[in-house]
C-alpha cells in the first residue's frame, strides 16, 4: 500500500495535469430540456450531428480521455 | 407515458443528446434519466411487477410495459475514488444511486446497450487481450504487474506503459489523466512500480491507429492521422485540430475478429482500438463504453445507428 513519502508511481509521473472541472463550458443561454432529452440554445438543439457539429468542450472532453467519465 | 427506450445518462453527456434527437426524429418514445436529476425526481421501482414509475418536473412515466431497450451510460463500478472526504450524505447518495441504476437490471426482457454485467467483465484489459488472441487478432506481447525487474527483462529498451484501468484522478484543483506512454524500461524501478500494477507492452513502431466502432451489426472504422502519418504513442495527446479521421475499410479477417470479440463479450456497442504496423494489424483494446461523439459526421452516423438499434433491437445483432 502507498504511504506518504513513497516515490511517485510511474503512472503518476506520466500523468497529464489539467484544471479540474465538474461542468463543461456551455454557450450562454444553453438550457437542458427534460422533455426533449437534450440541451437547447435559442430553441434549437445545442448539439447536432447532421454536419458533425459537437460543441468544443464536449469534443475536447471525450477526446482527452478517449472514453467515458459517465457519472463520476 | 410508457417509453420504448430508457436512456440512463448524465446531464453533460452530449452524445446522448445526439441519440435523443435521432429517436425523436424517428418518433420513438424514450425517457432519458440523468444522474444529476435523480434527487429532483420521484422513483418507484417495483421489482416484482418490473416497473419503474418516474415523476417530477414535467415528467410522469411508467417504465416497463412496452420497454424495448435500455441504453446504459453510467459507470458499472467505482473507477475514481474521491480525493477528499465526503460527507455521509454524499457517500450515501453515491452508493445508493449507483445501486439503484444497477437495479434497472430487473428489465431483463429489454435489450441492453450494454448490459452492466457485460461491461464489467469487458473492462478488464488483460481479459480483452486474452480473448482477442482467441478471436484471431495479433496482440502485442504484454506483461501486467508491479515487478520492475520482470518488465525490464521482458522488454529491454523502449516499451509502452499503460494503466490497467483508466487513471483519472483528482489532486486538489487539478485532474490527472495518464495516457499510454512510450518509455525506456530502464525508467521502471522498484520504487516507482511496486505500489500499483501497470500494463507493459512491446512497442510497435511505426504504427497507425484505427478506431473501429461497432453498433449491433454496423461498423464504422477510421484511421487516425496527423500530417498524413501515424502518431507515435497515444494519439489523444495530439491537439485535436491536427488530427484527421479517415474512413477506412478493414479487411474481412479483421472484421471477423472484431465481430467475434464483441460476440464473446456480449456487447452491442464497442469501440475497438487497433494499430496497423509493418507486422500487420494488432489489437490494442476494446472500450465497451468508449466515446464516439467526436467521430460523427454525415457519412459516419453513429448516433443514428445507436438510435436505430435502441428502437428495433430485435432487428440488429443483440446482446443480452
Amino acid at each position: 500500500m502507498y504511504k506518504n513519502g513513497d516515490p511517485k508511481h510511474i503512472l503518476l509521473t506520466f500523468a497529464t495535469r489539467r484544471p479540474y472541472r465538474t461542468t463543461p463550458d456551455l454557450p450562454e443561454h444553453a438550457k437542458y430540456d427534460r422533455i426533449r432529452g437534450c440541451w437547447i440554445q435559442e430553441g434549437s438543439p445545442l448539439v447536432r450531428s447532421s454536419d458533425g457539429t459537437m460543441i468544443s468542450s464536449t469534443k475536447k472532453a471525450d477526446q482527452e480521455t478517449g472514453e467515458d467519465q459517465k457519472g463520476e | 407515458m410508457n417509453p420504448a427506450v430508457l436512456i440512463v445518462a448524465g446531464l453533460y453527456d452530449f452524445s446522448a443528446d445526439l441519440v435523443a434527437l435521432r429517436l425523436t426524429e424517428a418518433g420513438v418514445g424514450f425517457l432519458r434519466l440523468n444522474r444529476e436529476h435523480f434527487p429532483d425526481l420521484r422513483f418507484g421501482l417495483d421489482p416484482l411487477a418490473r416497473t419503474l414509475s418516474v415523476g417530477g418536473p414535467e415528467l410522469d412515466a411508467l417504465v416497463g410495459p412496452g420497454l424495448r431497450s435500455v441504453w446504459f451510460r453510467q459507470p458499472v463500478f467505482l473507477r475514481n475514488l474521491p480525493a477528499e472526504g465526503l460527507a455521509p450524505a454524499e457517500q450515501l447518495a453515491r452508493s445508493q444511486w449507483a445501486a439503484f441504476t444497477r437495479s434497472l437490471c430487473v428489465f431483463h426482457d429489454a435489450t441492453w446497450m450494454n448490459h452492466p454485467q457485460r461491461t464489467y467483465v469487458a473492462e478488464s484489459k488483460p481479459y480483452q487481450l486474452a480473448l482477442a488472441t482467441e478471436c484471431g487478432f495479433k496482440v502485442p506481447e504484454t506483461l501486467v504487474g508491479n515487478d520492475a525487474v520482470s518488465i525490464r527483462t521482458r522488454f529491454p529498451g523502449l516499451l509502452i506503459v499503460k494503466s490497467l484501468d483508466s487513471v483519472l484522478l483528482r489532486d486538489g484543483d487539478d485532474s490527472l489523466f495518464t495516457y499510454s506512454t512510450v518509455a525506456d524500461s530502464s525508467e521502471l524501478v522498484e520504487s516507482n512500480t511496486a505500489g500499483a500494477p501497470l500494463l507493459a507492452q512491446r512497442l510497435l513502431d511505426p504504427k497507425m491507429d484505427l478506431r473501429v466502432t461497432i453498433v449491433g451489426k454496423e461498423m464504422f472504422a477510421v484511421r487516425i492521422l496527423v500530417d498524413n502519418k501515424g502518431v507515435r504513442g497515444d494519439w489523444r495527446t495530439v491537439s485535436r485540430d491536427r488530427l484527421v479521421y479517415e474512413d477506412v475499410e478493414i479487411s474481412p479477417s479483421i472484421e471477423k475478429a472484431c465481430r467475434a470479440l464483441v460476440d464473446h463479450l456480449g456487447l452491442a456497442f464497442a469501440a475497438i482500438d487497433l494499430i496497423e504496423t509493418p507486422e500487420g494489424v494488432f489489437f490494442i483494446e476494446v472500450n465497451p463504453t468508449g466515446e464516439w461523439g467526436w467521430l460523427v459526421t454525415a457519412g459516419r452516423p453513429i448516433d443514428k445507428a445507436i438510435a436505430n438499434w435502441l428502437a428495433e433491437p430485435g432487428c440488429h445483432a443483440a446482446a443480452a
